[in-house]
């Protein structure tokens, strides 16, 4: 066959397959340390939350007389990242159940890739904590599985931990918490608790171009700023929770964020002030996933400014 | 840009491209009116006369490649796709010179008048793709003033290096070239817009004496680096108008061809009947090919054997702005810089996932996922080279070109 066609006639090869297969790359270090902290239940909640995303998206594509568009693997990111972001004792139905309004709501409903306004993992976490709040918020000790508090909730109950977030206990030298927020030996959720390995995925991102820096770090600066301000431990706030594999893995998802430099810009600091109140007068410990849900909602807004400027 | 594929015919040698028997030389090869043929079906031609010209300011001369007989005046597609007038010249092989030729002795005491009438004469325009008069360039209008001069030495669309091996080959005709180039727009500064994965040219302008009088600005190679107002901003730092033209901040770009010609043109007295063709990609015969204007692709490029098998896609100039033709039976003309065969497939769109590649490409700073601002895109095609969802976005841009037009009339 002899093409005709515009110019130009040649591609990157870079498609939206590739991207997609790139973060899954990049997630494969939190997903070792997951499953190393803690063991079964993280494959169980994987493997469920996957396998629901995607069977959800094939039963969208029916529903909605759509071509399954499944092969793109954004089922599969979208799967991984919910499993990440839940705690490891969940009732697998749960976490099912979450999977399915992730795809089904938050991303089909909405137009399916591309369309959707709130980052669907996101949705699906904030889904489950509002039904099911005790569950949501029950964690368990790496390793030995005792349930036990997250250093946020412990800091933020003014309990032992609490002299960790002042920065003369910082000086003073906990190096053996540091250590253990850095490379995950804390309760969390299944996929934050480890620094390095997020940091590790993230590298690989901007390494092959998937991600830039925009959002990630005008989210982590504003983070550290006001609680560097605020008196806090700033290390302490940028390790513990889930705000570096929402700053790398979320924050910066394209779909639900702007498009410009400056609109990127934007939509990072605003993460990291609303995760920064969220922590420090909200009733919640943790505020990442509201922040950028929150933000998500203000990005047909900032994209208007852009266009204005043409 | 990663990967640009030249190194299949950097190191190739310009060679003579085989002259045809029949040759189809169209009466419009540039911008502006048709020339109007001065021979008719029967008519004794000789190399180098003139055989086209119009009563226009924006056109260029055409004249006859070889020496032989006009067989008849016909209706053929140029390389943009378009149904355009030709002359068929039957080439007697004989390369008989046209007695009317003129020469032109010492070229460096020519006046700026004059480069500007033999520039006319001689039917040259800018050799890069678009073809644009170079008379008119040259000539600025009275409330525009004119104080640098840029070669265009870039040439970054992959595939081609049609304007590299003149640059490497023939470093003191270029340099002659430019000089006369200078001396025609009355330019004070004079500088080369050069890639920097082109270095290796470097040596033999500096020995030609490039530096007497011309600044060499080395610049990234990356795509595209040779779009004019690109290549403004990069080479001499100003910012050309939106919508605007080089011209309006005093800036007149020349592309490495077309100084060439120039200079063969003062030395030879032999008008624009060359030029020289990168054959590139699948083609059986890679190489760059001195080509007599009016030479069918078929009769320059040799098909590989499994052309009949695989998916193809014939382009005229480079992948990222050139044409895709259906056929072989298209003449080179100026404007012609390669002649590719791609492996090609047709993808389907999938959706926008705003990943903002497309925002983060354009040198223009365009929005390029929107409908707004794209008049003034120049359709270097960058956007849809890194789309991951191989939207069609240069193709909705011709369209709301082409719907605008329409509306207009």
């Amino acid at each position: 066959m002899k093409i005709l066609a515009v110019s130009p006639h040649l591609h990157s090869g870079t498609t939206t397959r590739v991207l997609m297969r790139d973060v899954l790359i990049a997630l494969t270090p939190v997903l070792l340390a997951a499953l190393y902290f803690f063991r079964w239940r993280a494959l169980a909640l994987v493997l469920v939350c996957v396998i629901s995303a995607v069977l959800t998206e094939l039963l969208a594509a029916r529903i909605f007389k759509k071509e399954n568009k499944v092969q793109d693997l954004s089922a599969v990111v979208t799967g991984l990242l919910l499993a990440f972001c839940l705690p490891p004792a969940l009732p697998l139905w749960m976490a099912a159940l979450g999977s399915f309004f992730a795809i089904f709501v938050a991303k089909e409903l909405f137009g399916g890739i591309g369309c959707n306004i709130f980052n669907p993992a996101l949705s699906g976490r904030a889904f489950l904590l509002a039904s099911y709040a005790s569950f949501m918020t029950t964690w368990s000790r790496p390793l030995d599985a005792v349930t036990a508090a997250t250093p946020l909730a412990l800091a933020k109950a003014g309990s032992a931990v609490d002299a960790l977030t002042s920065a003369a206990a910082q000086a003073a030298g906990q190096t053996a918490v540091y250590r253990d927020l850095f490379w995950g030996a804390v309760a969390g959720s299944l996929g934050e608790t480890s620094a390095a390995a997020i940091l590790l995925g993230a590298a690989y991102l901007f390494c092959r171009r998937v991600i830039d820096w925009r959002e990630p770090f005008s989210y982590l600066a504003t983070v550290a700023l006001i609680m560097f301000l605020a008196g806090q431990a700033v290390l302490f706030h940028l390790l513990a929770g889930g705000l570096l594999l929402g700053a790398f893995f979320m924050s910066n998802d394209y779909t639900t964020t702007p498009m410009s430099t400056r609109g990127k810009l934007i939509f990072g600091i605003g993460c990291g002030i609303l995760t920064s109140v969220i922590r420090l007068r909200g009733g919640y410990p943790e505020g990442v996933c509201y922040a950028i849900l929150i933000m998500n909602m203000f990005v047909p807004l900032i994209d208007r400014l852009d266009l204005k400027r043409q | 840009m990663h990967g640009d594929y030249k190194e299949l015919t950097r190191d190739r040698a310009i060679t003579n491209a085989p002259v045809p028997e029949y040759l189809y030389v169209p009466l419009s090869q540039h911008i502006g009116a048709p020339a109007v043929p001065l021979v008719a079906r029967g008519d004794r031609v000789k190399r180098g006369q003139l055989i086209g010209s119009a009563d226009a300011f924006v056109t260029a001369n055409v004249h006859s490649p070889v020496s032989g007989e006009v067989v008849e005046q016909v209706r053929i597609i140029n390389p943009q796709g378009r149904t355009v007038d030709a002359l068929k010249i039957k080439n007697d092989f004989q390369d008989e010179l046209d007695p009317a030729l003129k020469t032109y002795g010492v070229p460096d005491e020519l006046s700026t008048d004059m480069l500007r009438e033999i520039i006319r004469e001689m039917g040259l325009v800018g050799m890069g793709g678009a073809a644009f008069p170079t008379h008119v360039k040259v000539s600025p209008p009275k409330d525009k003033k004119v104080d640098t001069l840029i070669l265009n030495a870039a040439e970054c669309e992959p595939y081609l290096n049609a304007d590299y091996r003149l640059l490497l080959e023939h470093p003191n005709e270029i340099v002659l070239g430019l000089r006369l180039m200078a001396r025609a727009t009355r330019a004070v500064w004079v500088v080369v817009g050069l890639e920097d994965n082109k270095k290796s040219v470097m040596a033999g302008l500096q020995a030609a004496g490039i530096e007497e009088f011309a600044r060499i600005a080395v610049m990234p190679a990356v795509y595209p680096a040779g779009a004019e107002k690109v290549l403004v901003k990069k080479a001499v730092g100003r910012q050309v108008p939106k919508k605007g033209l080089p011209l309006d901040v005093g800036v007149v770009v020349v592309n490495v061809g077309t100084v060439y010609q120039l200079a063969r043109s003062i030395q030879t007295g032999l008008p624009l009947l060359e030029r020289v063709v990168t054959v590139s990609g699948e083609f059986a015969n890679p190489g760059n090919y001195l080509t007599r204007l009016g030479t069918l692709y078929q009769d320059v490029a040799r098909l590989p054997d499994n052309y009949d098998q695989k998916d193809y896609r014939i382009v005229s100039g480079g992948p990222m702005m050139g044409f895709a033709v259906s056929r072989l039976d298209i003449p080179v003309t100026k404007g012609t810089s390669g002649l590719l065969l791609l492996r090609s497939q047709i993808f389907k769109e999938s959706n926008c996932i705003r990943c903002a590649r497309c925002v983060d490409a354009c040198p223009l700073e365009l929005l390029p996922y929107q409908d707004r601002g794209l008049d003034e895109c120049m359709e270097c095609g960058l956007c849809a080279f890194v789309c991951p969802a191989r939207k069609y976005l240069v193709q909705q841009v011709r369209q709301q070109k082409a719907a605008k037009k329409l509306q207009a009339k």
